[in-house]
């Protein structure tokens, strides 16, 4: 399980974001985003090298045209 | 006498136009409820009266003038405060948006306008629609209009609770999560989520431009189509609007043919089910049954649904904290803590993760479709999976358990978003707390008149669309 420290978050907000941050707002992001971070770990090899967004409506246009003809 | 108030848009426009009733009447009937029940509900964030009379008379002599009419000719109709028009504060529930006046109308807004219908005021939201509860620090506490003690749900919560209280005959909301679904159920009123691509998003605030769409809720699901057909299409200010014709879906709710075969959802949708909801939905899909649909038992993947869960809030902020990048270095104090927390989130998603998340759809998309829409037109599903919550019980939530409270009241619908799916929420019934409940029809990108003519039939083999919560009155206030 990915582990975001408190420091981690008030660094990165400073020096990549540019943002500063409510120190009390630093727990409730930090739980947020390790949830975040864990969604994408677990189907992250799922993922296949080839693929891109634009997949998606492409897929989209086949599943709407496949009910055209039931 | 007839209460136009509590008539539906589509009952309400036919009278307009056959000169039944006029649209002053009727705007004085609404703007009389919004009066006697504002105190208590708290759905709009501005409404003007004299203006609202204003139009309706103005209505009223272009049909007496012999002046050609749009179908939704004088009725009044008020919409979730994110649809810009020219003149007029958008505020978005934030006091980061509540300053300057917009430069451009919605497509959607000048559409409702050549269809006739007149907007009375600008309805509350969830600051930016990031939050599936309805609450708004920002404003005062925006109430279930069947208890006020209960949530509205949201992100569109001004509108469930205007169109289910009879302040207005129709609204449009918008959807990233479940925002417009979310509130029609707990009020007790139709919503729809068009597929992507079939509304134009022209003019309307951006939550995740991947995810959001808009769409209409209303009483009933002839009203949700008639507003469906004048607001979709292809819109030259919008490039992900769909170049494809739009049907009458209201024309096609009665026309006889073959009935669309519905899946009862088994999988993921039912699993930790409140007995109330679940017994709901079994008898939902026994009346489809009896009017003449085939319902059969559909296994969803629900390990891939699961993911989609997950990965749903992470496009969501991750796209949101890209459009408020630059209003929140210069303004992050004016946000309300929790969306300010939710949208701060989004910063620490790396651009590899995003772009992995968005790779994923078209596989998702594909999955779903092959394990369901080769075996039936449409997906049946409960909306919430746990009884409407109260006011109290989800506010000052925090870290694991806000979390877990918004992804309960959302689960069973952001999964749609992130396929591109439409789906609409029809009311099926009353929780042993007295707050409606409703089923979810998911169905094939575009296939929005399937879904609208199948709830139409549930809806009129039902009463459960007639039902209206008790006048939320001054003295409740007090």
């Amino acid at each position: 399980m990915t582990e975001i420290s408190a420091g981690t978050i008030l660094a990165m907000n400073r020096d990549l974001a540019r943002l500063t941050i409510d120190p009390g707002r630093v727990e409730a992001i930090r739980i947020e985003v390790k949830q975040l971070a864990a969604a994408i770990e677990q189907v992250r090899a799922l993922v296949t090298f080839n693929s891109e967004p634009a997949d998606f409506m492409a897929e989209f246009a086949i599943v709407a045209e496949a009910g055209k003809h039931d | 006498m007839i209460d136009w108030a509590t008539a539906s848009l589509c009952e309400v426009a036919d009278a307009i136009a056959a000169g039944r009733v006029s649209s002053r009447e009727v705007t004085e009937a609404c703007l009389d409820r919004v009066e006697a029940q504002e105190p208590v509900l708290h759905a709009f964030v501005e409404i003007d009266r004299q203006a609202a009379i204003a139009a309706a008379e103005a209505a009223d002599r272009a049909l007496a003038g012999g002046a050609r009419i749009g179908r939704m000719h004088g009725v009044p109709l008020a919409h979730k405060d994110m649809y810009y028009r020219v003149g007029r504060v958008s505020a978005c529930g934030s006091k980061v948006s509540d300053e300057g006046v917009r430069k451009e109308t919605a497509t959607v807004l000048n559409r409702l306008d050549d269809a006739g219908a007149i907007e009375i005021g600008r309805l509350v939201m969830v600051e930016f629609a990031m939050g599936p509860h309805g609450h708004n620090a920002n404003y005062p506490p925006c109430r279930n209009p069947w208890n006020p003690e209960y949530i509205p749900a949201g992100s569109s919560s001004g509108s469930g609770v205007a169109v289910s209280s009879g302040m207005v005959f129709g609204s449009l909301g918008s959807d990233t999560g479940g925002s417009i679904r979310g509130p029609a159920s707990v009020s007790g009123v139709v919503g729809l989520l068009p597929s992507r691509g079939r509304v134009s998003r022209a003019g309307v605030m951006p939550m995740s431009f991947s995810l959001d769409a808009v769409g209409p809720l209303a009483r009933t699901v002839r009203d949700c189509a008639r507003m469906l057909s004048v607001i979709a299409g292809k819109d030259d200010a919008d490039r992900t609007s769909i170049d494809t014709p739009v049907p009458d879906y209201e024309g096609l709710l009665d026309i006889p043919g073959r009935l669309p075969r519905i899946g009862l959802a088994r999988g993921y949708f039912d699993e930790e089910l409140h007995p109330a909801i679940d017994r709901a939905l079994e008898e939902a899909a026994d009346t489809l049954r009896r009017i003449g649909f085939q319902v059969d038992d559909v296994k969803v993947p629900a390990t891939t649904l699961g993911e989609i869960s997950d990965l749903h809030p992470l496009v969501m902020k991750a796209e949101g904290a890209a459009n408020h990048m630059t209003t929140m270095r210069g303004r992050s104090q004016d946000y309300t803590f929790e969306v300010g927390n939710r949208l701060q989130a989004g910063f620490f998603i790396t651009a590899a993760d995003y772009i992995q998340a968005l790779k994923l759809r078209g596989t998702y998309l594909r999955l779903f479709s092959e394990a369901v829409f080769e075996h039936v037109d449409l997906l049946l599903t409960p909306l919430l999976s746990r009884p409407v919550p109260t006011i109290a019980e989800t506010t000052g939530l925090q870290g694991g358990a806000y979390l877990d409270m918004v992804s309960g009241l959302t689960r069973n619908t952001k999964v749609v978003n992130y396929l591109g799916l439409p789906a609409i929420s029809v009311p099926c019934g009353f929780t042993p707390e007295g707050l409606p409940t409703s089923f979810q029809l998911i169905g094939r990108p575009l296939a929005e008149a399937q879904l609208l003519t199948a709830a139409h039939r549930y809806e009129q083999a039902t009463e459960w669309h007639r039902a209206r919560p008790p006048l939320a009155s001054r003295q409740a206030a007090a």
